[in-house]
């Protein structure tokens, strides 16, 4: 295991961020964290890189527990955190090098990692711009350089394509790839579904501190794989419509999402729903059935939406 | 030391840093030895007793002062008016009670107590006591007295003409000068709460903590980073003050380093407890500004704090700009190193409750 969590709890003041997490990473994975904001991925990170202090559990990274080997285990680990974290004031290169030297490089290793670091985020020929001249996606690779100079056994990618475009996006979601391939776990936070259904060979979905369903993306969708999924579009749907469709026997779920109604249903028959918006009074232009998808899954886990709209 | 080299490039980079922390002492300077205010004090002499005695101690206050002629009655206004710095009132029968060794007290008026009055005072105390010693010795022979005081007057004319008198000035204007040193090193409060605050800013301050850099080195070099800046005004101003206008530091410039390098320990901490305190770069200038420049007039960096009112002079206590020019003034006044420990000593324990307070504040990294 390259990380293992047990009973992990974190307070702040009342508010409980972890809620005895216990999780465990194996090495070679792309490890997926899906969650909506809030839901203690960022806390859970946080306490694997000793940011935070835990009030209770214990945190092991690369078989060595963490309040004792903290130094040396950060040595191997590179954060690529949500904000694009580099100095405006310094070129690509500099702000490179800075990291670097932190991780405790120098001379020719030092160089060779930079070196390494542009190429691989395909910034070698922006070396000596400065960020502010970057687009947002050449930021968030940067962002990547400075998380891998030292290349490290494991990284910890937190909403890494917030923002972007969707060439950068699939930049970044290639160079994920190519980082597993060289041995290189990697911890993926997101709650963009469809990137972590995408990359992810584990992925868990965190709520409220808590790991609720933890598997391969197979894996998670069997969890409803009796479940149908019906999108009804209608006009001006109201929720009224989804209380009288939550009190049917055999609706796991209803939401809104614009102008589409979304049921999750096991038992009962389509005709069944249809007649309840029929007698509500809702006029109906669409009828979909669709496989469960991740999103599903968390809804139906989570009883709510993972973020607003979608992208 | 990638944190300590970070920062010295960042502040080279950023030449607003560069005009506060050495342009902005050096234009006050260069105005503090350029200015014909800090001339010779101008003393007005009231002699009630019109005799040989009291005239040579005219001639001798002639030697240190301008020396003007007032009245009893117009006295108060020329003081007021600044016609002269300060009053001496010789009394009736001074001559007599010196020969006769009985002690005598010479009246002096001043508006306000200065390097200028106080130096006139202590030259006059020191002639006074000379002259008590040699009517003693004379067992109240006049001849003799006079004729011994003729002879130390010879000395002591050529003694002061050449030290006392050039230097007095130019320890005026070496402290007002220390004055804009001071305010110079104030400003890395400034510096040292803007630079971490925008390492928060940026998110960085964070991130650092994701390499093997413990918060302990993290302020260490952030520290070592604006002490070195410090070191390095000082050391330029120093010697700005030294070669160019050849400032009057004392019998030791070393001495005068200490204190200015203290005074810096002391500014860094501010800087460092302000940044744990606010939450943006805004806030810490605001508070820096806010405290930089009252700190300054309060601690006597601008005026003599003897200037201001009792109250304030009593608040200044409490600052630490106060304790360096205190220090500092003792230091160009002919004071060693041994008599200013005591407000090192403050100045040290001023920096340590602040540093005491930023790490009280900021407890862990990601909250």
């Amino acid at each position: 295991m390259i990380i293992e969590v047990k009973d992990l709890v974190k307070r702040y003041k009342d508010f409980l961020a972890i809620d005895h997490l216990s999780l465990t990473i194996k090495e070679g994975e792309i490890f997926g964290l899906l969650g909506p904001n809030g839901a203690g991925k960022t806390t859970l990170t946080n306490t694997i890189l000793g940011l935070t202090a835990i009030d209770q559990g214990t945190i092991t990274v690369f078989g060595k527990e963490l309040r004792k080997h903290e130094r040396e285990i950060k040595e191997d680990i590179g954060l690529v955190p949500q904000d694009i974290a580099v100095y405006d004031e310094l070129t690509a290169y500099e702000n490179i090098r800075l990291f670097g030297k932190l991780f405790g490089l120098r001379g020719e290793a030092l160089k060779n990692g930079i070196d390494d670091a542009l190429e691989f985020t395909g910034l070698t020929h922006l070396k000596n711009k400065k960020p502010s001249q970057f687009s947002g996606g050449m930021k968030r690779r940067l962002n990547i350089a400075c998380a891998i100079v030292h290349k490290p056994k494991l990284i910890i990618m937190d909403e890494p394509t917030v923002g972007i475009d969707p060439q950068s996006r699939n930049y970044i979601l290639e160079s994920v790839k190519k980082l597993n391939q060289l041995d290189c776990t990697v911890i993926y936070i997101s709650h963009y579904m469809e990137e972590v259904a995408a990359i992810c060979s584990q992925i868990a979905i965190v709520d409220k501190g808590r790991i609720i369903a933890k598997g391969t993306k197979e894996e998670l969708s069997r969890l409803i794989v009796d479940d149908q999924v019906i999108s009804v579009d209608v006009e001006a749907p109201d929720y009224t419509i989804i209380e009288r469709l939550k009190n049917l026997h055999g609706v796991k779920d209803a939401s809104i999402d614009g102008q589409t109604v979304r049921i999750v249903l096991n038992e009962l028959k389509l005709n069944t729903v249809l007649s309840t918006f029929l007698e509500e009074g809702s006029t109906i232009t669409k009828v979909a059935t669709n496989t469960p998808t991740l999103e599903d899954v968390f809804l139906t886990l989570t009883g709510r939406a993972l973020r607003e709209g979608s992208r | 030391m990638v944190i300590f080299q970070n920062n010295i490039k960042r502040f080279l980079m950023h030449k607003l840093n560069f005009v506060l922390l050495m342009v902005i002492p050096l234009i006050f300077i260069v105005l503090s030895f350029s200015g014909s205010w800090a001339q010779k004090a101008k003393v007005g002499i009231i002699d009630h007793d019109h005799t040989l005695l009291s005239q040579k101690l005219e001639q001798s206050i002639k030697t240190q002062a301008d020396v003007v002629t007032v009245t009893d009655r117009n006295k108060q206004d020329q003081l007021i008016n600044s016609k002269v710095d300060s009053v001496i009132v010789i009394p009736q029968k001074f001559t007599q009670f010196m020969l006769e060794g009985r002690p005598i007290k010479l009246q002096s008026y001043h508006v306000q107590a200065s390097n200028v009055s106080s130096g006139i005072q202590t030259f006059v105390s020191g002639y006074l006591q000379d002259m008590k010693i040699m009517a003693v010795s004379t067992h109240g022979d006049k001849n003799m007295f006079y004729k011994a005081l003729d002879h130390y007057q010879a000395n002591h004319f050529t003694l002061h003409v050449t030290s006392t008198d050039t230097s007095g000035a130019q320890k005026e204007k070496t402290m007002n000068a220390l004055g804009f040193v001071i305010f110079g090193l104030f400003m890395i409060v400034s510096v040292s709460s803007r630079f971490i605050m925008e390492d928060i800013k940026l998110k960085l301050y964070n991130r650092f903590f994701t390499t093997p850099l413990s918060i302990g080195s993290y302020n260490v070099q952030n520290i070592l980073s604006y002490l070195t800046l410090a070191t390095v005004t000082i050391l330029t101003l120093m010697a700005i003050l030294v070669l160019g206008f050849h400032a009057a530091l004392g019998p030791s410039p070393i001495s005068v380093f200490l204190v200015l390098f203290t005074f810096s320990i002391v500014s860094v901490s501010i800087g460092i407890l302000i940044s744990s305190l606010v939450k943006s770069t805004g806030q810490a200038t605001a508070l820096s500004q806010l405290i930089i420049t009252p700190f300054a007039m309060l601690g006597g960096c601008f005026w003599p704090i003897s200037i201001t009112p009792v109250f304030m002079q009593k608040i200044s206590d409490f600052v630490p700009t106060t304790w360096g020019m205190r220090a500092l003034t003792k230091l160009v006044y002919g004071n060693t190193l041994n008599d200013v420990i005591i407000d090192l000593l403050i100045l040290i324990a001023f920096a340590a409750v602040f540093f005491l307070l930023a790490s009280w504040r900021r407890s862990e990294i990601a909250s």
